[in-house]
C-alpha cells in the first residue's frame, strides 16, 4: 500500500532518525520520550498493582512527616489571623478596608475572583481532560480537584463577609422572608451564587465518588492493623516488645479502631463488586459530563457580575471566555505550586507525576495564558475601534494611569512570563517551573485588581479616588491563604492524594492485551476490537 | 508498517484506503459546475434586480464565500490542533481536514470577485442617493461615510488599502500553514519519516497563536466591518467556533460517504465516529454559549450602537430567522446528538451534520444579510437570489473539495500513531 518500497522506508526511517539521534538524552526520568509513534509511560519505577496501593497509602499510614507538624501550625496562624480579621469587621464595619466612594468593591471582589479562578483547574482536569481521555491526568485529578474545593471555600468566604451585616448573608439566597423580599433576580451577583453553589456542590460530589473506592482500601487496610493486635506491656517496656516478654497484653492502637471507623462510614459500604465498579464507571462519566459546561459555566457568570454593566473598561463581550481562559491558567499554576513541593516531600510521588505530567502542565499554562493575552490585545483594539473615549479612556488609564504598576505586572506575570514554556529547558527545569507558577499566581491576582481598580476613575472626576488596601484588606487575603492550605494539608494527611484504582489503570499491565497475559497474543487482535 | 499485526495490515490495503481511479470525477464537475453557475445566476440577478436585487446578491453572495472561507480556515486550525495534541485516534481520519485546509485558495479567489462584483455593481446599479448605493462594505462608499464621526475615527483602520493588505495578509499566513503542514503530511506518505510528525507539531504550535490572530482579524473585517458602526470583541472567537464545528460536521459527512462506499475499513470505525460526534456536540455547545454570551452582554447592557445590531435582527420578518438560528444550530443538535447510540450510528449522526450546517449557513446568512438596507430604509426578507448567492460559492468549493478527496490516499499513509488510530476504543 505504500508508494515506495518498504525496505527503502525502513531506510529513510532510519535516516531521519538519525536528526534525533542519542537514545534517551532528554527524556529526564524516562517519560519524556520525543518519538512520535511510542506514548510515554505514565508511571515509572517498574511498579505493579500492590506497590501503587502501598505507596499512596503508605503517604497516610506512615509516621507523620516532620515538615508537616510546622507546616501546619503556621498555616493555621495564618487562618486565625485572617478569622480575627473577619471578626474584626463585623464588629466594626466594611469602613476598615481601603474602600471608597468610587472604589466601592475592593480587595474583597479581587479575592473572591481569584480563588473561584483558581478553583477552575481541579475540575478540569478531572472532568474536562477524563473526556479527551488524557491519561496523564490521573496522576494528579485527586489533588487538583482538592485544591479546587479548597479554593471554592475561600471564594465563598468574600462575599459572604463583603456585604457589611453579615448577619443578612442568607439573603444572598432565594429564601423569602416574612415581607416576602427576594432577591433581585436580575442581578449577577445573585447568578453568583447558583453558579458557584452548583459548582461547589458538583466539585464536591465528584471529588468524594472518585474517591470512594480509595476510602474503601483504606477502610480495608485500617481494618486488617485493627485485627493484628499489637502486643503491649508494661509502660517501662520498648516497642516492639521482645517476644521474651511474658506479661504482655494485646491490645488494639486507638489510631487504627478510629481509622477504621472513619474510613468505613465514609466508604459507604463499597465492597470493590464488579457491579460497584459498574455504577462507579458511569457515575463518573455522567459527573465528569455534567461537572463540563459547569467550567465554563461559573466564571462566565462570574465575569456577567463586571460585562452585563455599562461600565467602561467591564463591558467587553469576550468577558465569559475570557475569564474562563484566565481561571484555567491560574488553576493550572496554582496546582504545579502545591505539586512542586509535595513531589519533594512526598517519596514516590515523582513516580506517578512524571516530568511528562509536569510538561504537559506547563504547556496548557502557555496556552492559557496566551489565550489571556489575546483577550487584551483584543479589547484593547475594539476599545479604540468602538470609538467611545470613555472606553478608550479607561484602557488607556489602565495601562498609563495611577495604576500602571498593577497592569504592567499583570501582563507581564500573564502573557509574557508563561512565554517562556515555549523552551524545553524551561518546561522541564523544575525550581524554575515553581518560580513562573508563583509569578501567574501573582498576575492573576493582579489582572482581578486591575479590572476592579478601573472603578477609581468613574463618571465623575470630581469624585475620583485612589484606591488602598488597609492593614485588615491584607491580612484577610493571607488568612484566605492560611484556610487554603490548612485544608490542604489536612487532605494530605488524611486522604489519598492520588486516585489508586485510576493510577491503577494506566499501568501497563492494566491493558488485557499486555503481552504478560497471553503467550500467542496474534489470536486476539481479531476485528471486533 | 511492519510493526502492526498483521490484521491490521489489511485495513492498509490499496482498495480500502483509496478511491477507484476517475472516482467522483463526474461529480466534483457537476457540484462546481452547478455551483458556477448558480453563482452566475446571482451575479445576473445582481445587475437586473435593480438596487435591491443588486444588494441581496451582493449579500448573498458574501454569505456563500463567508461559510466558503470558514472551512478551510478552521480545518486548518482543528488540524494544528490535532497535531499539538499529538492524537493518536486522529491519525486515519486527519487527511480529509488537510484536504479541506489546502483549499484555501479556492474562496481567496471568491474574495477578489466579491470585491470586484461590488465596485462594478455600485457603479453600474443606479440609485437616486449615492448614499445607498450597492456596496457590501458600507465604509468604502464615500458618500455614505461623509461626516460620520465613528468613520472618521476608524479611517485609520478602515481603508480600502490597508483592508486589502490585511486581507492579503490572512490568506498568506492561512496559505503558508496550510501548505507547510499538508506538504509534512504528504511527504510522510512517501518517505515514512516519523519524524515529520514532530516537524508538523512544531509548525503547529508557532502557527497558533499567528493564526487566532489572523481568524480573529478576518471576522472582524468580513464580518463585522459590514456595519462599520457595530463592534464586539467576541467576534472573533465567535467566528472560528462557527467554522469548528461547520469543518467537524464536513469531515464526518465526508467520512461518512466514503465509509458508506466501502471505503475505511478499521480507519473510520464506530468507534471514530462515536468521538467525532462527541466532539460535535462539545463544539456546537461551545458556539452557542459563545453566540449566547455576546447576545446576552450587549442585551443587557443595552448600549445603542451596540444593540443595533440586534434590533435590526429582531425586527419584522427577520426575528423568525433569529428563533430559527438558535433552534437548528442548537437546540435540535442538542438533542439528537446527546444520547451514546446516535453518536454511533452513521446516519443519525449525518443527519445531525446536514442540521448543523444548515443551522451555520442560517447563522452565517443572519450576520449578514440583514445589513441589506434600501433607500427608503426598508430591510428586504429571503429572495430567490438568497439560495443561489450562498449555494454557489460554497457548490464551487464542494466540488473542489470531492477532487481533492479523490485525488489521493484517504488516509496518512505512514503516521506513527496509525495503529493507535486502528486500534482506537471507546471503553465507555
Amino acid at each position: 500500500m505504500s508508494t515506495i518500497h518498504p525496505d527503502q522506508a525502513e531506510a529513510l526511517g532510519l535516516v531521519g532518525n538519525r536528526r534525533h539521534d542519542g537514545p534517551d538524552h532528554d527524556t529526564i526520568d524516562g517519560s519524556m520520550t520525543i518519538d512520535p509513534a511510542t506514548r510515554p509511560p505514565l508511571v515509572l519505577g517498574d511498579r505493579d498493582f500492590k506497590s501503587v496501593t502501598d505507596t499512596i497509602c503508605g503517604w497516610i499510614e506512615d509516621k507523620t512527616p516532620s515538615w508537616w507538624i510546622p507546616a501546619f501550625a503556621v498555616s493555621n496562624l495564618l487562618a486565625i489571623t485572617g478569622t480575627l480579621m473577619i471578626v474584626y469587621l463585623i464588629i466594626t464595619g466594611v469602613g476598615v478596608w481601603g474602600l471608597n466612594n468610587p472604589v466601592s468593591w475592593g480587595w474583597a471582589i479581587v479575592n473572591f475572583v481569584w480563588w473561584v479562578g483558581i478553583g477552575h483547574a481541579g475540575t478540569l482536569i478531572s472532568a474536562i481532560l477524563c473526556l479527551f481521555k488524557q491519561d496523564w491526568r490521573t496522576s494528579i485529578n485527586r489533588f487538583a480537584e482538592a485544591m479546587t474545593i479548597f479554593a471554592v471555600v475561600c471564594a465563598g468566604m468574600f462575599p459572604g463577609i463583603h456585604v457589611g451585616r453579615v448577619w443578612m448573608a442568607w439573603m444572598l439566597f432565594p429564601i423569602p422572608n416574612y415581607n416576602w423580599i427576594w432577591p433581585n433576580f436580575r442581578s449577577p451577583l445573585l447568578w453568583d451564587v447558583f453558579a458557584v453553589g452548583t459548582y461547589f456542590t458538583v466539585s464536591l460530589l465528584f471529588w468524594y465518588m472518585g474517591m470512594v473506592p480509595d476510602i474503601a482500601t483504606l477502610r480495608d487496610r485500617a481494618t486488617k492493623r485493627r485485627n493484628e493486635k499489637v502486643r503491649f506491656g508494661p509502660m517501662w517496656a520498648p516497642h516492639p516488645l521482645p517476644d521474651f516478654v511474658k506479661k504482655a497484653t494485646t491490645i488494639t492502637l486507638p489510631a487504627n479502631m478510629i481509622a477504621s471507623y472513619v474510613y468505613g462510614v465514609l466508604a459507604m459500604g463499597w465492597r470493590f463488586s464488579s457491579r460497584h465498579w459498574w455504577n462507579y464507571e458511569k457515575a463518573y462519566l455522567l459527573l465528569a459530563g455534567l461537572a463540563t459546561p459547569l467550567v465554563l459555566s461559573v466564571h462566565s457568570v462570574v465575569s456577567f457580575d463586571f460585562a452585563v454593566s455599562i461600565l467602561p473598561g467591564w463591558h467587553t463581550t469576550i468577558f465569559p471566555p475570557y475569564f474562563v481562559a484566565g481561571a484555567v491558567f491560574s488553576g493550572f499554576a496554582m496546582v504545579l505550586t502545591l505539586l512542586i513541593p509535595a513531589r519533594m516531600l512526598y517519596p514516590g510521588l515523582k513516580d506517578f507525576v512524571t516530568a511528562k505530567t509536569i510538561e504537559n502542565m506547563c504547556k496548557i499554562i502557555t496556552v492559557t495564558g496566551s489565550i489571556v493575552g489575546f483577550a487584551y490585545i483584543m479589547e484593547f483594539f475594539i476599545a479604540w475601534y468602538g470609538g467611545n473615549p470613555y472606553e478608550q479612556d479607561a484602557f488607556v488609564r489602565r495601562a498609563f494611569g495611577p495604576y500602571w504598576w498593577a497592569y504592567f505586572a499583570m501582563f507581564f506575570c500573564n502573557v509574557v512570563s508563561p512565554q517562556v514554556f515555549w523552551f524545553k529547558w524551561c518546561r522541564t527545569y523544575i525550581p524554575f517551573i515553581f518560580a513562573i507558577t508563583i509569578v501567574v499566581n501573582i498576575g492573576m491576582w493582579f489582572e482581578r485588581f486591575v479590572i476592579v481598580s478601573t472603578l477609581s476613575a468613574d463618571f465623575l472626576p470630581s469624585s475620583w479616588a485612589y484606591y488602598s488596601p488597609t492593614l485588615v484588606d491584607i491580612l484577610t487575603f493571607v488568612g484566605s491563604l492560611g484556610v487554603f492550605m490548612t485544608l490542604f494539608l489536612l487532605f494530605l494527611r488524611f486522604l489519598p492524594m492520588l486516585a489508586i484504582s485510576e493510577v491503577k489503570n494506566v499501568l501497563p499491565q492494566a491493558n488485557p492485551h499486555h503481552p504478560m497475559y497471553d503467550t500467542d497474543n496474534a489470536t486476539h487482535h481479531g476485528e471486533g476490537h | 508498517m511492519s510493526a502492526h499485526a498483521p490484521q491490521l495490515e489489511r485495513y492498509l490495503e490499496r482498495e480500502n484506503i483509496f478511491l477507484s481511479e476517475g472516482a467522483g470525477s463526474t461529480l466534483w464537475k457537476a457540484l462546481a459546475g452547478l455551483g458556477a453557475i448558480l453563482t452566475a445566476v446571482a451575479v445576473m440577478a445582481g445587475f437586473t434586480g435593480g438596487e435591491e436585487g443588486a444588494k441581496i446578491a451582493l449579500h448573498a453572495l458574501h454569505t456563500g464565500f463567508a461559510l466558503s472561507v470558514m472551512l478551510p480556515v478552521t480545518a486548518l486550525g482543528f488540524v494544528m490542533i490535532l497535531n499539538v495534541v499529538k492524537s493518536g485516534w486522529s491519525a486515519t481520519i486527519r487527511r480529509q481536514l488537510e484536504n479541506m485546509m489546502v483549499l484555501m485558495w479556492v474562496p481567496a479567489i471568491m474574495f477578489v470577485g466579491i470585491l470586484v462584483l461590488q465596485y462594478v455593481l455600485a457603479s453600474a446599479v443606479e440609485v437616486t442617493d449615492p448614499k445607498y448605493a450597492p456596496y457590501l462594505w458600507e465604509w468604502m462608499n464615500s458618500a455614505y461615510v461623509e461626516g460620520d464621526v465613528l468613520y472618521e475615527h476608524k479611517k485609520g483602520f478602515l481603508n480600502v488599502p490597508f483592508f486589502l493588505i490585511r486581507s492579503l495578509i490572512y490568506f498568506g499566513l492561512w496559505a503558508v500553514l496550510a501548505f507547510l503542514l499538508s506538504n509534512e503530511s504528504h511527504s510522510q506518505d512517501a518517505d515514512a519519516d516519523k519524524w515529520r510528525t514532530v516537524t508538523a507539531l512544531k509548525i503547529s504550535a508557532i502557527g497558533l497563536p499567528i493564526f487566532a490572530f489572523a481568524t480573529a482579524f478576518a471576522g472582524f473585517d468580513w464580518l463585522m466591518g459590514l456595519d462599520f458602526h457595530w463592534f464586539s470583541t467576541m467576534l472573533g472567537v465567535h467566528f472560528f467556533a462557527s467554522g469548528l464545528v461547520s469543518a467537524l460536521c464536513v469531515l464526518a459527512l465526508t467520512l461518512l460517504v466514503l465509509r458508506s462506499l466501502g471505503k475505511l475499513h478499521g480507519c473510520f470505525t464506530q468507534e471514530h465516529m462515536h468521538d467525532l460526534g462527541k466532539l460535535i456536540f462539545g463544539f456546537n455547545v461551545f458556539w452557542a454559549y459563545i453566540a449566547f454570551s455576546q447576545y446576552f452582554l450587549i442585551w443587557y447592557a443595552n448600549i445603542p450602537e451596540e444593540t443595533n445590531f440586534y434590533i435590526i435582527r429582531k425586527a419584522g420578518e427577520w426575528q423568525w430567522v433569529s428563533w430559527a438560528v438558535p433552534i437548528v444550530h442548537f437546540a435540535i443538535p442538542f438533542v439528537l446528538l446527546l444520547p451514546r447510540p446516535s453518536k454511533r450510528n452513521g446516519l443519525v449522526l449525518g443527519s445531525v451534520c446536514v442540521i448543523i450546517l444548515i443551522g451555520q449557513a442560517l447563522d452565517t446568512w443572519w450576520m449578514i444579510r440583514p445589513e441589506v438596507v434600501m433607500s427608503d430604509g426598508h430591510r428586504p426578507g429571503i429572495s430567490w437570489i438568497d439560495f443561489v448567492g450562498v449555494f454557489g460559492p460554497l457548490l464551487i468549493l464542494a466540488g473542489f473539495y470531492v477532487r481533492k478527496v479523490a485525488s489521493g490516499p484517504l488516509i496518512p499513509l505512514n503516521d506513527p500513531r496509525q495503529g493507535q488510530a486502528l486500534t482506537h476504543v471507546n471503553h465507555v
